[in-house]
């Protein structure tokens, strides 16, 4: 984030999330600190039926003394129904953004867009201001130079090639990345929520100038796989090109307990992927060490 | 002086049947002895309790026998519509087609509990990588894989977005086996905003306006593949009409939940009401019959309740059900223990709501899809529950939760909560598999602390609202 765009925000005040379907300079862009949360808290800390991530998120998000708003999408089940215990539980206003499975159609490309503006909207009512055309597209070329960072930095790992795959990981989870260097495996390519396969697409400078949140819509909603879209083909597209591109020997895919998306794709993603994957669940103790050594050992 | 009604076990069916059929009963062509589906693999109907009249055999029979008429329908020349998960609203529309006959692969999440898991359909979608952790709707899976429980349909298709992710995911791995499925989206639907036009839904909840015409946009495309399978292009007529014969369905549904919901005693057993209810989301794939059906069980229950006659003790605690049970068992369960079912949602309640007709019918289809109770907030759902519980004058109410259902974590916590707020009354949650016999022990005391404590809160006058 830079300094540029970081003068242009109204206050400090942080407006929460966690899906990366939610583009990050639509907030900045009206004058909001976007926080995109990594959940904290002790993996043992669960509540019955409850997916622990989602349960996490929800105490991070509202734990959070400046937050200003909290932002939770349709993408999970869980956390659409979890965005109720927030209403319940928590003084933070809310917005629920319908974010689609279907994406084939225009009409769902609309909903998407109607769905941004509808959250500018929202983010007014908590002390952003609309942006004009040009400062978005301005807050639009900074944070994806940001990005341009990121992706530059996955390349020079070392150690025996994995890939990631799957869902979103609390602070706890990132554990996976010290039991990975100590076991002598490198991540080649990180498609976890948090890694390269839910960066937004590169924009396109003449959008940016003619239309720029349509812009937004096509890089976020246009082009993020997601094992919740349907049908989720875009998924394996990705990672048909990304693991080519890799050079992974393997891939890990990393789910909560209650994620059914992913959970039901392993199979399919065994039977597809011309590497072998193993399937860890995260928060399972010394189980997930075990099986991420055993992993790279077997393809090292 | 009240007449009491007895249930009877599977094994006093062939005695009954003979006596009914001896006493000049007119059977349809499905029509014959329960003992027959026992031979063809549904043995848990040998652990049930049923109402023994010839319209509860009618009822029986009729759903027992649906996959013989979707194979017949289809030898006929028809084309089998398999819709997925809106449970009962695409099939309102293929129904208008004359060339269409749909139903709901989703049904098969009940097979398991009546074949007592004979089928291996959970064994399948095991081996496929679906295992306990998803809801028992991952029969369906097994039911696509062995292609041996319906035949395989012409055209499947399947509403996602703002539902279960287990039963999304499902849908997405059926799609992998090589069944091609016609997406549609149904969003979550949320509060009208500041000046946004409000539009009212089947059952009282509201919605954007935006929201409704993009429903009907999704509904369009919808339309546009039954057109293409059925080689029929649907008009708005046929629309209306269909919509006109639906409600014809929910309106008698509604009544026998009604005679059955506020009588003295209760003149319908809740297993039979539950079958009842089912019968409305697609008709068990024939329309004409699920409304003849309907209509023999109100006129029984009718006569039952204007002479007095009904089942269980007078005191039977009035319980609302919340979301359908797994096992079937559990219903004969909840009354042995001293309660009766006054009051229900079992998940699509937008399908016994009366469908709009003074509006153009892909608008009311669009109403009625944004209707489902699984769509919108738990608070909605739990306003409604607490509206019809007041209104049948329940008081306790059971959740069920569905094992592994990705909705259920939440949603009973704040159900209950708002039932206790807003009813006083008793809430209870169970979870149920599909066979239960070995948490029965469990399950009766949780059933029998609820049934206790609504009578205690009887007896004390403290409960109400």
């Amino acid at each position: 984030m830079s300094e540029v765009s970081r003068s242009l925000f109204l206050s400090l005040s942080d407006v929460n999330y966690t899906c990366p379907f939610v583009p990050a300079e639509w907030i900045a862009a009206h004058g909001l600190k976007p926080n995109r949360i990594r959940p904290s808290g002790d993996s043992s800390d669960v509540r019955a039926g409850l997916c622990p991530y989602v349960h996490r998120f929800l105490q991070t998000a509202c734990g959070t003394g400046d937050a200003c708003a909290v932002v939770v999408t349709t993408v999970c089940d869980q956390m659409r129904r979890g965005a109720e215990l927030i209403r319940c539980e928590c003084d933070t206003p809310l917005f629920l953004m319908n974010v689609l499975a279907t994406w084939q159609n225009a009409n769902a490309w609309g909903l998407y867009r109607s769905e941004l503006v509808r959250f500018g909207r929202f983010l007014e009512g908590v002390g952003g201001v609309r942006p004009s055309k040009e400062d978005l597209a301005e807050c639009m070329v900074e944070y994806e130079a940001g990005r341009e960072v990121t992706r530059a930095a996955r390349l020079d790992a070392k150690g025996v090639p994995v890939a990631l795959l799957g869902g979103p990981m609390t602070d706890a989870d990132m554990e996976v990345f010290r039991i990975l260097e100590k076991c002598g495996g490198g991540v080649v390519l990180d498609g976890t929520e948090d890694g390269e396969r839910t960066l937004p697409a590169r924009f396109n400078r003449r959008g940016l100038r003619d239309d720029p949140v349509q812009e937004l819509v096509d890089a976020y909603f246009g082009s993020i796989p997601d094992p919740f879209r349907r049908p989720n083909s875009m998924l394996y597209m990705w990672l048909k090109e990304s693991l080519a591109r890799s050079g992974a020997r393997g891939v890990i895919l990393l789910r909560h307990v209650w994620c059914d998306n992913w959970h039901a794709e392993v199979d399919r993603l065994r039977d597809w992927l011309e590497i072998p994957l193993v399937d860890v669940v995260l928060g399972a103790g010394s189980a997930v060490q075990h099986r991420i050594e055993a992993f790279v050992e077997a393809i090292g | 002086m009240n007449q009491h009604l007895e249930q009877i076990p599977f094994e006093r069916w062939d005695e009954r049947y003979r006596t009914l059929a001896g006493g000049g009963m007119v059977e349809p062509a499905y029509g014959g002895p329960m003992r027959r589906h026992v031979d063809n693999g549904d043995t848990r109907l040998t652990s049930l309790k049923f109402d023994a009249s010839a319209s509860s055999l009618r009822l029986w029979n009729f759903l027992l026998t649906e996959e013989e008429r979707l194979r017949a329908a289809r030898e006929s020349g028809r084309k089998i519509v398999g819709t997925m998960k809106d449970l009962g609203t695409v099939p309102v529309m293929a129904y208008s087609s004359p060339r269409l006959t749909a139903f709901y692969p989703d049904g098969a999440w009940w097979i398991p509990c009546v074949m007592e898991l004979d089928a291996g359909l959970l064994e399948i979608a095991d081996s496929l990588g679906v295992d306990e952790s998803f809801c028992p709707v991952r029969a369906m899976l097994g039911a696509f894989a062995t292609e041996a429980h319906f035949p395989i349909p012409d055209l499947l298709i399947c509403s996602v977005g703002a539902v279960c992710d287990d039963f999304s995911a499902i849908a997405q791995r059926v799609n992998g086996l090589g069944h091609p499925v016609v997406w549609w989206e149904i969003p979550h639907r949320r509060a009208p905003g500041q000046g946004e036009e409000i539009v009212r839904l089947p059952g009282g909840m509201t919605a954007p306006r935006s929201q409704v015409g993009f429903v009907e946009l999704e509904l369009q495309r919808v339309r546009e593949a039954l057109d293409e399978v059925g080689g029929h292009r649907l008009s708005d007529s046929d629309l209306v009409d269909g919509i006109g014969v639906a409600n014809e369905v929910r309106k008698e549904l509604r009544e026998l939940r009604h005679l059955t919901f506020t009588a003295d005693v209760c003149p319908l057993p809740s297993l039979e009401l539950l079958i009842a209810e089912m019968l409305a989301i697609h008709f068990c794939s024939d329309r004409e019959e699920t409304l003849a059906v309907l209509r023999d069980l109100v006129e029984e229950v009718r006569g039952r309740v204007e002479s007095g006659a009904g089942f269980f003790r007078a005191d039977a605690v009035r319980v609302f059900w919340v979301n359908p049970v797994a096992d079937l068992r559990v219903m004969n369960l909840l009354e042995e223990r001293g309660g009766r079912i006054c009051g229900t949602e079992y998940l699509f309640s937008h399908a016994i709501d009366e469908i709009p007709m003074d509006i153009p019918p892909m608008e009311a289809l669009a109403r009625v899809a944004l209707a489902d109770p699984m769509v919108g907030s738990i608070a909605d759902r739990a306003e409604r529950i607490c509206r019809d519980a007041r209104e049948f004058g329940s008081e306790a109410v059971l959740v069920s939760r569905i094992p592994g259902a990705s909705h259920c974590a939440v949603e009973g916590h704040l159900v209950g909560n708002t039932v206790r707020k807003q009813l006083g009354i008793p809430v209870v949650e169970i979870e149920v598999p599909p066979v239960s016999d070995p948490m029965r022990p469990t399950l009766s005391t949780r059933l029998d602390a609820l049934i206790e404590t609504a009578r205690a809160t009887r007896a004390t006058g403290n409960g109400g609202d």
